[in-house]
């Protein structure tokens, strides 16, 4: 411990070398500081640009959504449905249960089982 | 010496021109310094002096810099994510209550021209260039903006695409502003219920106006309010419903569908209709919400309640009997008669099934002014439908006395639904009341994400199940006003109503509102699920198929039982086995639109 304060105490061009050391540390400190503040600038240089990508990208989310929902809107979807697929709301009787399936596909093998009827192919309302 | 005695007691502050009288002599006094060592033949100390005291003047400018970059470098605060803007102001998505969009925030810019910045030669040039590229821009406003000689507004409500556009002709003096749009995809979708708003502000109508506040606070974090409709089904609704007002040529039209239980409003239509995107374009007929804003005579659904009434005072029982051979003659007032079927004595679910106004005015004369007043404000009658919508109006009330109370005859006249004008989301309000079990809730559109309300009871169970069978009787009967709602294995139950319009001096002979309460499955348990649709049309016309009647058996009810077979299957309602077991029915064997003579006449 003597030795160490000897050392510390010793001077160098009239200047106590313990008075170099703590203004050295000094320096150091600023230097981390301005360091550590330079590289947080550009971190948050970075944060910014990603949340303005990331904003930007939202934007455009939100504009697809916009022009899908646009494009699917049931008027729309109804008009072409009619116009190019012949689609229309599914009646009634076109709904069967799977036993009733089973059962038509018997009749039709039957020999003498009567034709089915000629109804066009049922078709999804939840297409729409 | 020094312009400015720094001894005297009294230092006034040194005047601009002292300082200057100072500097000039400092200046002075370092020449004469030259000079005195150039005198002394010592040039060697002029030369040192100078180049000292530009080291210092350096010296010091470099440290006020160090200091200054030291100073911002090391005390300055750090903002992570400068430079992005926040969303304030923005309003939230609406979505349905499957998350399909109904409106949204769209950004969109208006377009200026400073003619400062375009040279006289260039501007015809200008103006050129920005109607080939943005036609719609008027072509005087363009001239305007360049006699005015400032900065103009020349067209808003520009798309990125657009702003692109004219972007990329690299004008100078053509800038932007960006202005939050509110963008509705689905064109006239449900465009009463979901609303509009101002250009760039609160919203004005329907849901907007509505849920105002949540909407803005929504939007703030970035969350979308999901509304209580499901498109699918509201598209189903406006669709049978145009078809049917344009069918009947209707000038308006109403419709609702709402699950009972939660009391969420699935699907609302006003005919006619506007879209919220194009406001200009809507006439005012259009813009007026028809299922919450318009009060009509409701005609005999109105016996939903009265019967409801009787029921559940114990003044009348289903197996009651009534006499409907003579008219009903009360007072002073217009005899009341039923459509002749024929009938002299009906027990109480053929006094609903016949739609007999003399039976239910019997019904309501048996209950009595006091407790009909009792049922009728519990029902929701007498005060606009509680719900969120700004739209909803207060009813025209039956008249009453002096004494407050209601007169026997206004009292008949009301059992069948004429003398007292509602909206059909009062209808609606208190038809759900009684077909939930006989809870009171009020009618929503936000999507309802806990239980649902408790509510008040304003029936019993057991009048509940009764009404609900009634309700089914009346399409399944072979004289039944609702014959044609039926929709094979959905165990539809409903009430017409075809209510004479009021005009001046009385009611008006060929100017009818036709109705439709319908109530879809009515099998099961009271608790199940249950959905309500009514129809509305206002003066709907004779068309082919209807043998010269435009009654609400051949013009709301067969519209309530398409909308019911299209909606079914979006709302999980399967359909009866015993509906679906043969196998592959011929189409015209089950079509819920054909009329059925046997209801000719029907109300």
């Amino acid at each position: 411990m003597i030795g160490l304060h000897t050392v510390l105490m010793r001077k160098v061009r009239g200047v106590r070398v313990v008075d170099l050391a703590g203004g050295a540390f000094l320096v150091l400190m600023v230097l981390s500081v301005y360091a550590s503040k330079a590289g947080a600038g550009a971190e948050g240089a970075k944060i910014a640009d990603t949340t303005r990508q990331i904003a930007a990208e939202e934007q455009q989310v939100r504009l697809l959504r916009a022009e899908h929902a646009y494009l699917t809107r049931p008027d729309n979807l109804r008009r072409l449905s009619t116009q190019y697929l012949n689609m229309g709301p599914i009646a009634a009787s076109h709904e069967v249960t799977p036993e009733a399936l089973l059962q038509a596909r018997q009749l039709a093998t039957l020999p003498a089982a009567a034709p089915p009827a000629t109804a066009p192919p049922a078709v999804a309302e939840g297409a729409r | 010496m020094s312009p400015i005695d720094l001894s005297s007691p009294y230092r006034a502050a040194p005047t601009a021109r002292q300082l200057w009288r100072w500097l000039v002599e400092f200046v002075w006094r370092i020449e004469h310094a030259f000079e005195r060592s150039r005198a002394k033949d010592r040039p060697t100390d002029d030369a040192r002096l100078r180049i000292f005291l530009l080291l210092a003047l350096f010296t010091l400018a470099f440290c006020g810099v160090a200091a200054s970059a030291g100073r911002v470098a090391v005390f300055a605060k750090t903002h992570v994510g400068a430079g992005v803007s926040e969303p304030n102001g923005v309003r939230a998505t609406l979505e349905d209550r499957n998350g399909l969009l109904l409106a949204t925030d769209l950004p969109s810019y208006d377009l200026y021209l400073d003619p400062r910045a375009v040279l006289a030669a260039h501007r015809a040039e200008t103006r050129d260039a920005l109607l080939e590229a943005l036609p719609r821009i008027p072509a005087e406003r363009i001239e305007a903006a360049f006699a005015s000689g400032r900065r103009s507004f020349l067209v808003g409500g520009l798309t990125m695409a657009e702003k692109a556009l004219v972007h990329d002709l690299g004008r100078p003096g053509v800038d932007f502003e960006e202005t939050p749009r509110r963008f509705y995809p689905l064109g006239t979708s449900a465009a009463h219920l979901i609303g509009y708003t101002q250009t760039r502000g609160a919203g004005l109508a329907g849901a907007e106006h509505a849920l105002d506040d949540e909407i803005q606070a929504a939007g703030a974090a970035g969350q979308p309010v999901q509304l209580s409709i499901d498109l699918r089904v509201q598209a189903a609704l406006e669709d049978e419903l145009d078809k049917a007002a344009v069918r009947f040529q209707s000038p308006d039209a109403a419709a609702i569908v709402v699950d009972v239980h939660t009391g969420e409003i699935l699907a609302m239509a006003s005919y006619p209709t506007f879209d919220p995107g194009n406001l200009r374009a809507a006439s005012p007929e259009a813009l007026k919400n028809h299922v919450a804003g318009v009060d009509y005579e409701a005609g005999s659904v109105f016996k939903v309640f009265t019967l409801a009434a009787g029921l559940d005072t114990g003044a009348v029982s289903p197996t009651s009997t009534f006499d409907v051979s003579h008219p009903l003659v009360i007072g002073s007032n217009h005899p009341i008669h039923d459509f002749d079927k024929g009938d002299s004595t009906l027990t109480l679910p053929e006094v609903f099934t016949h739609s007999s106004n003399i039976g239910a005015s019997h019904v309501a004369l048996a209950v009595g002014g006091e407790r009909m007043d009792r049922y009728m404000r519990a029902f929701g009658v007498y005060a606009a439908a509680p719900s969120e919508l700004a739209e909803s109006t207060r009813p025209l009330p039956p008249h009453r006395g002096p004494d407050g109370r209601l007169d026997p005859g206004v009292l008949a006249y009301m059992s069948f639904g004429q003398g007292l004008s509602v909206t059909p989301l009062q209808i609606a309000t208190g038809m759900t009341s009684i077909f939930n079990g006989g809870t009171y809730i009020p009618l929503t559109i936000r999507k309802r994400t806990g239980e649902a309300p408790a509510g008040r009871r304003v029936v019993s169970e057991k009048t509940a199940q009764t009404m609900l069978d009634f309700m089914r009787m009346n399409v399944t009967d072979p004289k039944g006003s609702g014959k044609s709602a039926e929709v094979p294995g959905l165990s539809v139950g409903g009430k017409t109503g075809t209510a004479q319009k009021a005009g001046v001096g009385g009611y008006k002979a060929n100017a009818r509102v036709a109705s439709f309460a319908a109530v879809f499955p009515t099998a099961g348990a009271l608790g199940d699920k249950r959905y309500l649709v009514y129809i509305l049309l206002d003066e709907p016309k004779p068309a082919p198929g209807t043998f010269g009647f435009a009654t609400a058996g051949f013009t709301a009810a067969p519209t309530a039982g398409a909308v019911i077979n299209r909606i079914a299957p979006f709302l999980g309602v399967k359909r009866a086995p015993a509906a679906l077991a043969a196998p592959l029915p011929t189409a015209a064997a089950a079509s819920p639109a054909a009329p059925v003579s046997a209801s000719m006449g029907a109300d």
